[in-house]
């Protein structure tokens, strides 16, 4: 019998408070933990994929609070996937913030955060109801708030109280949600038909109303513009951080809530009948091409990372609201796809910025020659976003394409493309900068950076790879589970 | 006897490949350019006797795949054009080993020589539209090369004119070529022709109009003559006139005999087109002529208005205009050969160049200037040289077509021809010389090379030599290709 | 073989080539043995796809699919215009390398010998690719790898030039993206089928379209031509060649497997998508050469005449008869083999003398008189003069004019052809003729140049003629059942 959830939210609990018992000097002790806890949790989460291969899900409810509020975790395709997505996300960030954070003070407080972290979004993955969402929702916020401003600077803690004012007015804007869809109807429990629409007669414009109230509250986290103003802020944090929390989980999560509102609380058939979709789409439209031309405008090479993110997070949005089946799998894929890819991004950028200091871009001239390895994954990974093949990014691109076709709507496809043109004008001058513009830059004498932030950073490009070659084999059945239970 | 006509194409290019490998002394090019020509004209020349028997000369062996094939056939009119072609060639090779004596670039000048001489008789020798385009293509180029031989900025320009319209002819061929495949299949030639009256045969036609006329120098399209022909060193200025310009009336007859039955041209009513182009080029030929002091521009001139005679007989489209078409253009090859030999002999000897210049220059250059009278005698057609013959039978088939207008054409053309012709022989027998022009004892007329004197006399002579000989059989071949076309 | 069993020829073929250029970057800046190693790959690829030829000779289709590159697979069709374009691109491929092998590249040897042997084994893929997605990944491979050869001067002018020709590429993958989408969505195959197998539905049109920017941009269609003459003009000319003689032509082998296999004729000609690519085509054929007859550099003026003959090409695809489309085909090997000449002719002079302005070239025929023969007998090829390949090109386009009923288009391609008369034979008659030169006969000195510079120039120029030599032209004939195999 399966039932790791609880295990899976339980052990980044614990190892990081081992973590935060151990003394700040004792280095290797902590990394090793830091590193240990981020596999158990893992292999804790994998044994679920099988599991809901094969078509199962379980429930278990935790604690009973009231009618309809309950603590409440359920293992299912969705979940699972953003479970199992991050926790292996986890390990490589986790290994790659040992080398990153060598220089660095208050390590001990960044990584009993940092795997503490893990714990919320494992429970965010879990939850089987939105009141349990809400609840790690919020506890994800207050966990990252320290990562974010973990310079101490003034620039950090600026950014640090934006960030935190943002989610806070996201949290408030899930729980009036969770507060007058309760009063709705009896359960909130995420059912992939929906559970809303026996309420769609009588509560039609509320109904309406919340939608975006919830939507828009998980999109300040998923960084939808006009609310995304956070995230290009909250880059001071240490690149790890922005690695993990900022490009893959925290966003994520948005993401992963807006999914969860749309398709497992409203359903396919309800948002048809209340045509929320369009309006949400023109959102994701709007987003997707202000934030690449804003990342064109960028000189930083983390703040241009952090605009293409939001970029990329429109694509999620698009793909769930054009409420197509193609679309949804381009969407879903691509939540994978772009955290496999962004991630090794900001690790390039990391290794870039340790090694050699430089943020800006004009900084990077040359570069290629003292970063050959690191800056051939970052062209990798920049073109997988793009969407060459047979990099990850190809297959999102496709499915979300086809379901602009599908769902009758080629404009948003030429959307989709008019942002791949512009990431492609942001991501290739880079590259080009860094290998065929005279820089200060000499070869390395040994190994181009610490093999702990190579390592990964070079195993999730075979990954960006393997995503996109292997998809049948290895992310798209899942995904397309995850399609077939919503659009049934 | 039936690799004669492959033999004939092929040897002068042998021998210019060959010279261009190996020979490095002048004897040697000179030798080998003689050979070459010689043996060329000999395998033509050897075929004469297979045209007075009606044979057709050649293999079934198909040469290239380009995707189309040729082969190397040979009928009357192959032969007819191409003894008439490669004696000139013969001649004006002679006649180069002493005009050529100071010039530049010798090697290039006798392999391109030779190579013409294999385009021009590849143009006749193969039997299909196909080998004449193959080989006009080729001619074109190498009569580029030969016309821009002397690479001053007048040859560089003149040359530049006559590639790009003979290019543009070239074009026009390859369209009414494509069309005509396309409508029969074939390109071969087959007397009384294959291809019936439709649009797109008026089309092809209205192309091979174009593209051959082009080629003979036929209003309007005429004007690169006047500057290519002067520009060129004489001997080729003498095979311009006197064989490359026929090349187009040889393709007319094809097209117009061969491929297309002789009522497609006539539904078009082209034939009635090219009569009239025929007389507006005799008549500006003319007439610009006159106005010419540069001798060998009037010469050139003179060759678009003589060129008009072949057009004017190939359109009447009876036997005996056709006759005396075919017979022009042998007379017509001899006498403008013989002017222009003349004509490159002044040069040489004098430098003199213009018409005005040349007063009393019979004194000087008496052999050269009675060559001279004998040709332009021959050219305004006073009998019994040659092109009173073919006068005669224009005119002869004008009457029998009811175009007696054209009859007067004749008379008034030739009476023009006399005006440019005669007084430059008698002013250069009987004219004073002006003081500036007075010719020294410099030089003195047995310093003409022999060469140059020889091959002058024997052309001049062989204008007026078939009047005396009986049967006179250039004439009597000509009645016989033509009586085989009607 | 039968159709279904197992071929391992073409992905022999290109992981051979991928490996050698595995094999080439790995031995470093040693030139002489990576040139070797580029030869016997070509050469052994080469041998490999030519034992093919019993099979696609007899008009057999092989496929063989493999389940990767979701959604369809990854598939590789052998037949006989796939195999023998592949021998075709892997013959010049060979002569090209040959003549890089000793073309004076300066710096960065590696680099370029890397990319070249890669995009031959892209070009190769791309041909051999047996559906939409896998020529779409080698085809987007190998337009991305040219950048770097664009780039190889590192001038600002090539950095500019690599900008736009990036650009174009990635706006062209996004055209193939949608298309390939809406084709994914209507028909749910990306495997070539004959006849077509995309029906008549809305967006169809958007996916034909899509395809053919794509395919249009690198065969340098009016209006997507521009990156040429940058690149030409900047890249090394080997590297021009490179691109005349193999890439633009995958352009126009795309097109051709659009029309015929993807779309159909049928389809095409209901549409009337036939007559926009023809006069497409047209205005390719006349832009292009009006601007090479206006461009002074001699590479630029060679990249306009590139993009005019490919014009030629598409003339014969959009005629959709018999005679055209042999005409079509024919000229992948006419133009090749012509280009190629003059390319590698051009490169010859620019390596030797520095000299690129047409102006200065006068008198250069007594300095490189190989080099100007070659090049002369391919400018006459060009101006389309019997027997060399071009008119061969020209006589069945005419017939195909003339089949569709068309006659007056043959001026169009006469026009072209006069064009190219003024434009290259000024060039020739400038190099060997005119006043100036007089003096220069005497003072003839032999080329110099390294020996396998000379006998690829050799080669190509030969190829320019010699198959029109014999009683059979074997690339003729194998053209017509190319032809009759898409036809009937």
């Amino acid at each position: 019998m399966y039932v790791s959830p609880f295990w899976a939210i339980m052990a980044p609990v614990c190892g990081g408070l081992l973590i935060a018992m151990l003394k700040e000097s004792r280095v290797r002790e902590r990394n090793m933990l830091a590193v240990l806890t981020s596999i158990v949790t893992f292999l804790l989460v994998a044994p679920g994929l099988p599991f809901v291969l094969r078509g199962e899900t379980i429930s278990w409810t935790a604690v009973n609070i009231t009618r309809g509020l309950s603590i409440a975790f359920t293992v299912e395709p969705l979940g699972l996937l953003f479970a199992f997505l991050s926790s292996m996300l986890w390990v490589f960030a986790a290994l790659y913030a040992t080398g990153y954070m060598s220089h660095e003070y208050h390590q001990r407080r960044f990584f009993t955060f940092y795997i503490l972290a893990l714990s919320a979004t494992m429970g965010v993955a879990f939850s089987a109801n939105l009141f349990t969402l809400y609840l790690f929702y919020e506890y994800l916020a207050l966990i990252t708030y320290p990562l974010v401003i973990h310079s101490q600077s003034a620039e950090a803690y600026a950014a640090g109280t934006k960030y935190i004012i943002y989610c806070l007015v996201s949290g408030a804007l899930v729980f009036l949600s969770l507060f007058i869809l309760g009063g709705v109807v009896d359960s909130l429990t995420f059912t992939p038909t929906g559970v809303l629409g026996v309420a769609l007669e009588s509560h039609g414009l509320s109904l309406f109303i919340i939608f975006f109230a919830a939507v828009f509250g998980f999109g300040v986290k998923a960084a939808m513009m006009p609310l995304h103003s956070w995230l290009p802020a909250a880059m001071v944090a240490p690149t790890p951080v922005s690695a993990l929390l900022h490009a893959v989980a925290i966003v994520k999560t948005g993401i992963f809530g807006i999914l969860r509102v749309m398709f497992y609380l409203y359903g396919v058939d309800t948002m048809r009948e209340l045509r929320v979709a369009d309006i949400l789409a023109v959102f994701a439209v709007f987003t997707i091409i202000v934030a690449s031309v804003l990342a064109i405008k960028q000189t930083k090479l983390k703040s241009r990372l952090a605009y293409s993110t939001i970029g990329q997070l429109g694509y999620i949005t698009l793909g769930a609201a054009m409420l197509s089946p193609y679309a949804l799998t381009g969407g879903v894929a691509h939540l994978i796809n772009h955290a496999v890819l962004k991630i090794v991004l900001f690790f390039c950028a990391g290794a870039i910025i340790t090694q050699t200091g430089a943020k800006y871009l004009d900084q990077l001239n040359g570069i290629g020659k003292r970063m050959p390895y690191t800056m051939f994954c970052f062209a990798l990974a920049s073109s997988g976003l793009i969407g060459v093949l047979p990099l990850a990014g190809y297959i999102s691109k496709l499915y979300l394409l086809g379901g602009s076709i599908e769902s009758g709507k080629p404009i948003l496809g030429f959307v989709l493309l008019i942002s791949a043109v512009l990431n492609s004008v942001y991501y290739l001058p880079i590259i080009i900068r860094a290998y065929f513009s005279e820089g200060p830059y000499e070869a390395p004498l040994g190994l181009e950076s610490p093999p702990s932030m190579l390592f990964p950073t070079a195993v999730l490009t075979v990954i960006c790879v393997v995503f996109g070659l292997f998809a049948e084999q290895t992310t798209l059945p899942l995904v397309t589970r995850v399609v077939s239970s919503v659009f049934q | 006897m039936e690799y004669l006509p492959l033999f004939s194409v092929t040897i002068p290019l042998l021998a210019a490949g060959i010279m261009l490998l190996c020979c490095r002394s002048e004897l040697a090019i000179k030798l080998l350019a003689l050979l070459g020509s010689a043996l060329s004209f000999a395998a033509s020349a050897g075929m004469l006797p297979a045209l007075a028997a009606g044979q057709i000369l050649g293999t079934r062996q198909g040469y290239l795949s380009f995707p189309l094939h040729i082969y190397f056939q040979a009928d009357g009119v192959s032969i007819f054009f191409a003894v008439i072609f490669s004696f000139c060639f013969f001649l004006a090779i002679i006649y180069s080993f002493s005009y050529m004596r100071h010039g530049h670039a010798k090697l290039r000048y006798y392999a391109l020589l030779l190579v013409a001489q294999s385009a021009i008789l590849g143009v006749v020798m193969t039997s299909s539209l196909v080998g004449l385009f193959l080989f006009f293509e080729l001619l074109a180029v190498v009569s580029y090369l030969l016309v821009i031989h002397e690479e001053d900025a007048v040859a560089m320009s003149a040359g530049a004119k006559y590639l790009f319209m003979t290019i543009v002819a070239g074009f026009a061929i390859f369209f009414g070529l494509v069309v005509t495949y396309f409508l029969a299949g074939r390109l071969d030639y087959q007397v009384g022709g294959y291809v019936a009256a439709s649009p797109l045969a008026g089309a092809a036609l209205f192309a091979f109009l174009i593209g051959c006329g082009l080629k003979a120098g036929m209003f309007p399209l005429h004007i690169w003559l006047a500057d290519a022909h002067p520009a060129a060193p004489a001997p080729v200025s003498a095979l311009l006139s006197g064989c490359m310009i026929k090349t187009g009336a040889y393709g007319l007859i094809r097209v117009m005999h061969y491929v297309y039955t002789p009522q497609a041209m006539q539904a078009v009513s082209y034939d009635q087109v090219l009569l009239w182009l025929a007389v507006a080029t005799i008549f500006l030929g003319s007439a610009l002529a006159l106005q010419q002091d540069h001798l060998k521009r009037r010469l050139a001139y003179s060759s678009v208005a003589q060129i008009g005679y072949v057009l004017l007989g190939i359109a009447l489209m009876s036997e005996q205009a056709l006759q005396g078409a075919l017979f022009h253009v042998f007379s017509h090859a001899l006498m403008k050969g013989t002017l222009f030999f003349c004509a490159g002999a002044i040069v040489t000897q004098t430098r003199k160049q213009y018409v005005s210049q040349l007063q009393g220059i019979g004194r000087q250059l008496p052999v050269i200037m009675y060559s001279f009278a004998l040709a332009a005698v021959t050219i305004v057609g006073i009998p019994p040289f040659n092109a009173f013959f073919s006068k005669w039978h224009l005119a002869a088939a004008s009457l029998a077509a009811g175009q007696g207008s054209l009859v007067a054409v004749l008379v008034i053309s030739s009476l023009l021809n006399a005006l440019y012709y005669f007084p430059i022989v008698v002013n250069a027998f009987f004219g004073n010389e002006a003081e500036e022009n007075k010719f020294g004892t410099d030089r003195l007329p047995d310093e003409i090379p022999r060469s140059m004197l020889w091959s002058t006399a024997l052309l001049a002579l062989l204008c007026v030599l078939f009047a005396f000989v009986q049967p006179h059989w250039p004439m009597e071949l000509a009645r016989r290709i033509a009586a085989g076309i009607f | 073989m039968e159709a279904g069993v197992f071929i391992w020829q073409p992905q022999a073929a290109v992981g051979l080539l991928l490996v050698a250029t595995l094999l080439v970057w790995l031995r470093g800046e040693k030139a002489r043995g990576s040139s070797c190693l580029t030869l016997f790959a070509l050469a052994g690829a080469f041998t490999i796809l030519a034992t093919l030829f019993p099979w696609v000779g007899a008009g057999e289709i092989l496929r063989q699919t493999y389940p990767i590159l979701p959604p369809f697979g990854f598939s590789f069709q052998a037949d006989l215009l796939s195999v023998s374009l592949a021998l075709l691109f892997l013959f010049s491929g060979f002569v090209i390398a040959l003549y890089i092998a000793a073309y004076p590249l300066k710096h960065d040897e590696r680099r370029f010998k890397t990319a070249f042997l890669f995009i031959m084994a892209c070009a190769s893929g791309v041909v051999l690719a047996g559906d939409l997605l896998s020529l779409f990944l080698f085809f987007e491979a190998m337009s991305l790898a040219f950048f770097l050869l664009i780039i190889h001067n590192r001038t600002r002018e090539a950095v500019a030039a690599t900008y736009k020709f990036i650009y174009l590429t990635v706006g062209g993958s996004m055209c193939y993206f949608i298309a390939l989408a809406i084709v994914f969505v209507q028909a749910n195959s990306f495997a070539w089928t004959a006849g077509g197998f995309m029906s008549a539905a809305s967006l169809s049109a958007l996916a034909f379209w899509g395809f053919v920017a794509a395919f249009g941009m690198k065969a340098g269609m009016v209006p997507l031509h521009f990156w040429l003459a940058a690149a030409y003009g900047q890249a090394p000319p080997p590297a021009a060649a490179l691109s005349s003689v193999i890439m633009m032509k995958t352009g126009a082998y795309g097109m051709a497997r659009i029309f015929h296999h993807v779309f159909g004729l049928e389809m095409l000609s209901r549409q009337g998508w036939d007559i926009l690519i023809l006069i497409l085509a047209l205005f390719t054929i006349l832009y292009g050469s009006f601007c090479a007859f206006a461009e002074r550099d001699l590479l630029r003026r060679l990249a306009y005449s590139s993009m005019a003959q490919l014009g030629y090409i598409l003339f014969g695809l959009a005629l959709l008869n018999y005679a055209a489309l042999v005409g079509g085909f024919f000229h992948f090997l006419a133009h090749g083999m012509m280009k190629g000449t003059m390319l590698l002719c051009a490169g010859a002079i620019v390596s030797k003398t520095g000299k690129r302005k047409i102006a200065d070239l006068a008198g250069i025929a007594w300095q490189m008189p190989l080099t100007m023969a070659c090049f002369s007998l391919a400018a006459l090829t060009a101006v389309g003069l019997p027997p060399m390949n071009v008119f061969v090109v020209k006589w069945y386009l005419s017939l195909g004019a003339l089949s569709a009923g068309q006659p007056l288009l043959i001026l169009f391609l006469l026009a072209s052809s006069l064009l190219n008369a003024a434009y290259y034979l000024p060039i020739v008659f400038r190099a060997y003729f005119g006043a100036e030169n007089r003096d220069l006969h005497a003072s003839l000195v032999w080329d110099r140049l390294p020996w396998p510079m000379t006998v690829g120039m050799l080669l190509f120029a030969a190829g320019c003629i010699v198959f029109s030599l014999g009683p059979v032209n074997l690339p003729l004939e194998l053209t017509k059942r190319i032809a009759t195999g898409f036809l009937y």
